[in-house]
């Protein structure tokens, strides 16, 4: 088949997937022609979320509006303005031989995880001195929430001496000096002062004066945007090693009489680190690399946890646990579908998922939904707590653990998944 | 006979949808007038702020649609200014959150964009209004869609909801016919400078009767200030 045709049936068959997730199930597909709104095979509303789908699987935002013209009803007419307006080829899935020699020929570049590590606050609370501490009823956060123990730094603890302890793991993994380091990119929702965590990394790590920082926001999704961020840096070619860290003690900030149990006894501290580097050669087909990212903003739920330091400081807190446990949940389910529907690369495919875990007993309701097998979601929240932009990196090192431990033949994607306050959401999928 | 101030005229799938206020003791309540063997009107011979005689009966309509009434012997007995209709639906059902519009949660669609829907055996009603701070436009999917954003004053926001006020489709088709392919810049500046300084800045929220699938999509019913025709002639 020539190689134009080819390229039409690939667009084809992704409209038709696009067009089949918003049908009824058994509906006959409609004919190359058949307008979908005049036969009232979709209304208005489901149009929108079949155009916008398809601009999700492309990762080609606006897609649409580059075409124009009306938005297409027909399976033709969506079929020829994706061939106008997009000109890469239609590639998914890990089928297509994610390999930095197939990125390099197509002008790209890869991504891959060279190093890991995690810190936890050296002490373990249980949750009933937890629910103790802070006055509550016997059994809310060990059987409301699920969580059996929190870790919680000691006197001689903070967020930085945790993330020095876990890039020093990860710098370690990966082989790598930190002289080597040209960006630092850190992210903690406790560490609210100067120099910043990033800056202070550098300092604690003796990294170069020529390597850069940069400290993220994101509270919780505050992890996840930092590997976006740093991918998009190794744009320039001139980066060839980059540092991610996250790290949060909580256990400072969110203390009895500032905030109510049911929310601050929720929090552990914790910290993560990411050693990433360009790929570069056949060497690196053994590490897993970053496929694709994904991320947005809905305020829609925005008024469900609120956090702001007033000036007398003192901590205002609104917080609706019930409507952010549902908000949660929906978003990290469709995180995990977005990226199914970028990558093509379904999740009973998945050998991991890190996912943010606000307690564990969201996590169950996450893994009923999604149907995520429980022995591939490594439990970060029921051992540890919350820990803030730490969960993801927390889970991420967990699953990586466990994933590496196989040949890369064996090895299967991770999908990563978080939300935040905002509300906002993240997701990667590493292969 | 009821008196109802018309109060919303909106464009769905099978016809003209009509909500109006019924006042009662100084409050307002909503009442959608539903003509016989249909849910929509295929026409409706009056305009917003009209004030309407219906001779009304309960409907078999289901939660959350408890404003529909069975309608007959419309007659019009006099109209109000925007500013009065406005003044009204102030006092009719509002909502500061997102939360309170519906007496549920929203949830985002799970197929693509940013459109929330409500269960319907969760909503206590089908149509609220609220305060709002900012809005903009999205003309990506015009003609068959267009869509808007809205900031309440709680700091939430609605991201997509389909624009379906008669008033405002049809003058965004009149603007298309004027700028084309600029429509949504000239929503964006021209448009949201009209709206955003006036003191009658307030929108009403309806939920969709049930899909296929069994949910309630939110929509954008009203929009004040309305949009005015001598805005035409300024974007000349």
């Amino acid at each position: 088949m020539d190689p134009q045709n080819e390229e039409i049936l690939r667009i084809r068959k992704l409209v038709e997937e696009c067009l089949r997730a918003a049908l009824p199930a058994g509906t006959v597909m409609p004919g190359d022609d058949d307008d979908w709104i005049e036969t009232e095979l979709l209304d208005s509303m489901k149009l929108v979320d079949v155009l916008v789908s398809i601009e999700t699987a492309l990762s080609f935002p606006n897609l649409f509006d580059q075409t124009v013209a009306p938005p297409p009803t027909t399976i033709r007419a969506t079929v020829e303005a994706i061939r106008k307006t997009y000109r890469e080829p239609i590639e998914r899935g890990i089928e297509s031989a994610q390999t930095p020699q197939s990125f390099e020929k197509r002008g790209r570049y890869l991504v891959e995880i060279a190093g890991w590590g995690v810190a936890l606050g050296s002490e373990r609370i249980t949750a009933d001195q937890v629910e103790h501490e802070f006055g509550l009823p016997p059994g809310t956060l060990t059987k409301r929430a699920g969580i059996e123990v929190i870790r919680r730094v000691s006197t001689s603890e903070n967020e930085v001496s945790l993330a020095q302890a876990a890039a020093e793991t990860a710098l370690q993994m990966a082989g790598f000096s930190a002289q080597r380091l040209d960006w630092i990119i850190g992210t903690s929702e406790t560490l609210l002062g100067f120099p910043s965590l990033a800056a202070s990394m550098h300092t604690k790590l003796l990294a170069p004066g020529t390597c850069r920082v940069l400290d993220v926001g994101g509270a919780c999704v505050g992890l996840v945007n930092c590997l976006t961020v740093a991918k998009a840096f190794f744009g320039d070619d001139r980066v060839k090693c980059i540092l991610v860290v996250s790290a949060d003690v909580h256990s400072r900030m969110l203390v009895p009489g500032r905030v109510p149990g049911e929310f601050g006894g929720l929090f552990g501290d914790g910290a993560s680190a990411f050693v990433l580097r360009r790929a570069e050669g056949a060497e690196d087909d053994k590490r897993y690399a970053i496929l694709a990212s994904i991320g947005g903003c809905a305020g829609t739920f925005s008024s469900a946890l609120q956090v702001r330091l007033s000036s007398d400081g003192s901590i205002g807190l609104n917080f609706d646990g019930d409507a952010l446990a549902h908000a949660a949940v929906d978003r990290i389910e469709r995180v995990i579908s977005d990226l199914e529907t970028i990558s093509g690369i379904g999740r009973e495919k998945a050998g991991g998922f890190a996912i943010h875990q606000p307690n564990p007993r969201i996590v169950e309701i996450i893994l009923h939904r999604t149907q995520m097998p429980p022995d591939k979601v490594p439990q970060v929240a029921r051992s540890c707590g919350n820990l803030g932009s730490s969960t993801c990196g927390v889970a991420l090192s967990m699953a990586l653990d466990e994933c590496t431990k196989k040949s890369r033949d064996e090895r299967r994607p991770i999908f990563v998944a978080s939300v935040g306050p905002g509300m906002l959401w993240g997701g990667t999928l590493l292969v | 006979m009821t008196e109802l101030l018309i109060s919303e005229i909106t464009l769905m799938q099978r016809g003209l949808c009509v909500i109006g206020l019924e006042r009662s003791d100084g409050h307002f309540r909503s009442l959608r007038p539903i003509p016989p063997n249909s849910n929509a009107w295929k026409q409706f011979p009056y305009r917003r702020a009209d004030k309407v005689a219906f001779d009304l009966s309960s409907s078999p309509g289901i939660a959350p649609h408890v404003e529909d009434r069975l309608s007959a012997k419309d007659r019009k007995s006099g109209s109000v200014t925007e500013n009065e209709l406005v003044d009204c639906l102030r006092k009719a059902e509002t909502a500061s959150s997102i939360k309170d519009l519906f007496g549920c949660r929203v949830h985002l669609s799970k197929r693509g964009g940013l459109a929330v829907y409500v269960d319907p055996s969760d909503a206590i009603r089908s149509i609220c209004g609220c305060e709002i701070e900012s809005i903009s436009f999205s003309f990506r999917f015009y003609p068959e869609a267009i869509r808007a954003a809205l900031a309440l004053k709680s700091g939430e926001t609605l991201d997509s909801l389909p624009v379906v006020d008669c008033e405002w489709r049809e003058f965004a088709g009149d603007v298309a016919k004027q700028v084309g392919n600029q429509i949504e810049d000239c929503f964006d500046s021209f448009v949201k400078k009209q709206l955003l300084p006036s003191p009658i800045r307030f929108a009403r929220i309806g939920i969709a009767r049930p899909d296929r699938e069994g949910l309630c999509w939110l929509m954008l019913d009203s929009l004040f200030p309305l949009p005015k025709k001598h805005w035409l002639k300024e974007l000349k």
